[in-house]
């Protein structure tokens, strides 16, 4: 063999040597490729299951509870092959596959903004719970406005007052966004490491959102709503509006029956820019223009708040007997263990009595005639009452003379004539009977007796009918109307089997007389019943000098202490005859909250949300009785929710030459009369009694204010969620 | 034999090296070429396990959808079956058969009780699909190690959407 066929062996050995490797190694990468793409592929599956558990578990979670945002605190599942834990806001779980490969989802509602509870309502996580990706979901199920959705691309991946917000969750659903992961640099993963720091060798992951809806949408954010009527009345000067706006979305009142606004201003006495009334016959009942109407839904939620679920002072706090408790003139207390209407006719009765020196709990004091409440005060029922009665030695009138509608247990109105013909209308069948002349008929009722000799005869005319009230013994009374002509009766009594349209037409006859203004006033406060309303006593014999102090002069002032709570519960009526004030303030009451006489100024804790809170009604009136017999009615300035489950009426303003000034209701939070008055429990609006907002008054304005709803909220029903969008961000 | 003979050719040692040498190599290539088969047919058929185990869990959230058979999905919130499974059967791709079973469990409290009712339809539970292909009975083969994967995912009541029927 020559050298030369030698060099050819070896070129070709190390040539084929070379192919050979070159095939083997593209072999090699093939299979590589394949193995990887394979990987990628089971990886990135089991990274989406683990979102898609994630998802579903929170899915889940939001059906028994609406409300939910991972802030179940502590281990919810705990099973060989998953777990789940929730920390203030941020859930992590993890799947372990049965071939021992574990993959985890994670879920952020916290913003991670700091250790305070911020924006969201929640402290930071602990460490190892610190969600590190920037997608944050958002639960706005319980809100009647959309929100936005924010992403966390702050330091340590927190939500900043700068970072974007590039979309909304509309009111009724949740955001959810799931990030799911696996791979060797979660190879710490386990039971108890849930959420370790990724190490080297490479994490799949992958994020998935949905938004979940609730089939029971909650109702529309709105500054008021009501079960029953919406009823604004504003002065003929010609100028004064109803105001509604909101301090996020759209300005909006609701109303399951009418909305309507009289006087005021004739060219828009409602206004509301972009805003919108929703109301049973889909109209607004006022001029006004940029204003969107539509009907409201009948199964359509209010803001809900169960009394169980009310922020109240308890037993444990500082007590008080229930009672009435009087400021007299020398500024002395004192209390009279009996309801409101026990203590006038007792008072009314024993102008002198002077009760008893009234001992405050030390979360009241009295400073002249101011009563501060610094601290909750839990009005503890007595054998003889429930209700916490504060007032002036003379009491405060809630309505000029002549008003009617005193808040008596017949809803009667003297400026309204159907009221009196409803009332007529009412009565139980009369003893009738013919006489000689015209005719009697007599109605037996429940009435106070005896009845005060004042109100014994009425007359009108020249005898031409008479109505008188005469005592018919355990608690009944006789209305009797006599027609002695039959010549201003139509219908006359004679001959008529029905003779109820007869005491209408004698009641419409003189309301329609002035001379007998005064005398039929008294008389239909009769007929109206007591009530609850308050008035100015008729104390005979104690000398006018010890009966200077009016509501006017009193007030009483929340101002609470060391950041504690300034609380007012009682299980029956709250009447207060004073001006109320002060920031952080909150009244609770099984029964109705009643403010007389001097206006109030009084701002709820935006923590706590709520201002007043009945299960019966919330009236207002701010009448000031002037020296001259003229009115003058004070301003209502409120800030927080005003709750209540039966009618709410503000009387601000009252049509009759003798008020000389209007005055004006100004609310910042939310209003709702929900119409449930009387029910042991909330069900849907206006399936109980009530439900109207009445207001009277020079101007009228409302301004929605998210900040106070934190205790009051749409309680959404557990129930099914559903899915309305599904997208995969990676 | 003179020396130009030899120069003709091998020697008998040289033969037996070379064709030694040469055997070994191909051996070699040989081996690492069916290795390389098995890791490249391995990966496709754990691929396609994987699409097909997506594809049976699909077909059972399809099922519980249309409530087909009637009660069906009553059924699975309702009851556990993980032994006996809710579902076995095999399906075939590109000749290779495909074993399937499915089990489905509840999800429990840490607190104790399964989680979710069905009156607020919050009911959840845990569905496995396990799928294999070296045969029936078996999961593993000579050489290719387990041919099997498995899919977990938990699946709410509430994710399958009420058709009226």
């Amino acid at each position: 063999m020559t050298m030369r066929q030698r060099g050819i062996y070896f070129v070709s050995t190390l040539a084929i040597a070379v192919v050979v490797s070159m095939v083997v190694t593209a072999a090699i990468f093939a299979v590589r490729g394949s193995l990887k793409a394979s990987e990628h592929l089971t990886t990135g599956d089991a990274a989406m299951k683990a979102a898609e558990s994630g998802l579903r578990y929170a899915q889940s979670k939001l059906c028994e509870n609406p409300a939910w945002r991972g802030d179940d605190n502590g281990i919810t599942v705990q099973e060989p092959d998953l777990v789940v834990e929730e920390q203030d806001g941020n859930v992590v779980g993890i799947l372990r596959s049965p071939q021992g490969a574990f993959s985890q989802f994670r879920i952020r509602f916290n913003w991670q903004d700091g250790t305070q509870a911020g924006t969201d309502g929640f402290n930071d996580p602990p460490a190892n719970f610190v969600v590190d990706h920037p997608y944050v979901s958002i639960n706005n199920i319980p809100s009647g406005s959309p929100q936005d959705v924010p992403r966390a691309d702050g330091p340590g991946f927190s939500v900043t007052g700068t970072s974007q917000r590039p979309y909304q969750v509309p009111h009724g659903s949740a955001c959810l966004i799931v990030e799911g992961r696996t791979g060797s640099g979660l190879a710490a993963l386990g039971p108890s490491n849930l959420n370790p720091p990724v190490a080297p060798g490479g994490v799949t992951s992958r994020v998935i959102e949905v938004n979940l809806r609730v089939g029971q949408q909650p109702g529309a954010d709105a500054a008021a709503m009501a079960a029953g009527d919406v009823t604004g009345t504003l002065s003929n000067n010609g100028s004064s509006q109803f105001t509604v706006s909101s301090k996020s979305g759209v300005p909006r009142v609701r109303s399951k029956k009418t909305v309507e606004i009289t006087g005021g201003d004739s060219s828009a006495n409602y206004l509301s820019p972009h805003g919108e009334v929703h109301s049973q016959d889909g109209q607004l009942h006022a001029n006004f223009s940029d204003v969107t109407t539509d009907f409201e839904q009948d199964d359509a939620s209010f803001y809900k708040l169960e009394w169980a679920d009310v922020k109240k002072a308890v037993e444990t706090d500082d007590q008080l007997p229930a009672g009435t408790y009087v400021l007299w003139d020398d500024g002395t207390l004192h209390y009279y263990d009996m309801g409101y209407d026990e203590y006038v006719t007792h008072i009314e009765g024993s102008p002198n009595d002077p009760g008893q020196i009234a001992a405050l709990p030390t979360a009241m004091t009295l400073d002249g005639s101011t009563l501060t409440i610094s601290k909750n005060v839990f009005v503890e029922s007595t054998s003889q009452t429930a209700e916490f009665n504060f007032i002036p030695r003379q009491g405060a009138r809630e309505d000029p003379e002549g008003a009617g509608g005193g808040g008596g247990d017949n809803g009667i109105d003297v400026a309204n004539p159907e009221s009196l013909t409803s009332f007529a209308s009412g009565l139980p069948a009369p003893r009738y009977y013919n006489g000689s002349q015209g005719g009697t008929a007599v109605w037996r009722i429940p009435g106070q007796t005896p009845p005060p000799s004042y109100i014994r005869y009425y007359f009108y005319g020249n005898q031409a009918f008479q109505i008188s009230i005469s005592d018919a013994g355990s608690g009944m009374v006789d209305l009797e109307l006599t027609d002695f002509t039959e010549a201003d009766l139509n219908p006359p009594i004679t001959g008529n089997p029905n003779p109820t349209p007869s005491l209408a037409a004698g009641l419409q006859i003189m309301a329609g007389s002035p001379a007998h203004s005064t005398s039929l006033a008294n008389l239909l406060s009769y007929l109206d019943g007591p009530g609850s309303g308050m008035k100015e006593l008729d104390l005979p014999g104690v000398p006018a000098s010890e009966l200077d102090l009016t509501a006017d002069d009193l007030t009483v002032e929340f101002v609470p202490q060391g950041g504690q709570t300034a609380i007012l519960s009682a299980d029956g009526d709250i009447n207060i005859a004073s001006k109320v004030q002060g920031t952080g303030g909150t009244l609770t009451s099984q029964g109705n909250i009643r403010f007389v006489g001097a206006g109030s100024d009084l701002a709820a804790d935006k923590e706590e949300g709520l201002n007043l809170y009945a299960k019966g009604d919330i009236i207002l009136s701010s009448l000031e009785p002037q020296s001259d017999g003229s009115y003058n009615y004070k301003d209502f300035r409120m800030k927080g929710v005003l709750y209540t489950w039966g009618d709410f009426k503000a009387k601000i303003g009252f049509d009759d030459p003798a008020v000389n000034s209007w005055g004006n209701f100004f609310l910042e939070g939310a209003l709702v009369a929900y119409g449930n008055k009387n029910l042991e429990n909330l069900a849907e609006p206006g399936d109980g009694d009530g439900g109207a907002i009445d207001i009277t008054a020079g101007e009228v304005e409302l301004i929605f204010d998210a900040a106070y709803l934190t205790a009051v909220s749409h309680v959404v029903d557990p129930g099914r969620v559903e899915q309305t969008l599904y997208t995969v961000h990676r | 034999m003179s020396a130009s003979t030899r120069h003709g050719g091998f020697s008998l040692a040289e033969l037996i090296i070379s064709i030694g040498f040469f055997g070994l190599a191909i051996l070699t290539l040989l081996g690492l070429s069916i290795s390389i088969s098995r890791t490249d047919s391995k990966a496709l058929e754990r691929s396609a396990g994987t699409l097909i185990a997506n594809q049976v869990l699909g077909q059972t959230l399809a099922q519980l959808q249309a409530d087909n058979p009637a009660g069906i999905r009553e059924r699975f919130f309702a009851e556990e079956n993980v032994s006996p499974p809710w579902q076995e059967g095999s399906l075939t791709n590109d000749r290779t058969t495909f074993y399937y079973q499915v089990q489905v469990a509840s999800v429990s409290r840490a607190s104790g009780g399964s989680m979710g009712t069905a009156l607020y339809s919050s009911r959840l539970k845990k569905v496995v699909v396990h799928v294999w292909w070296a045969g029936e009975e078996e999961q593993t083969r000579q050489g290719s190690g387990q041919l099997e994967v498995y899919v977990t995912r938990l699946v709410s009541e509430s994710e399958i959407p009420l058709v009226p029927h």
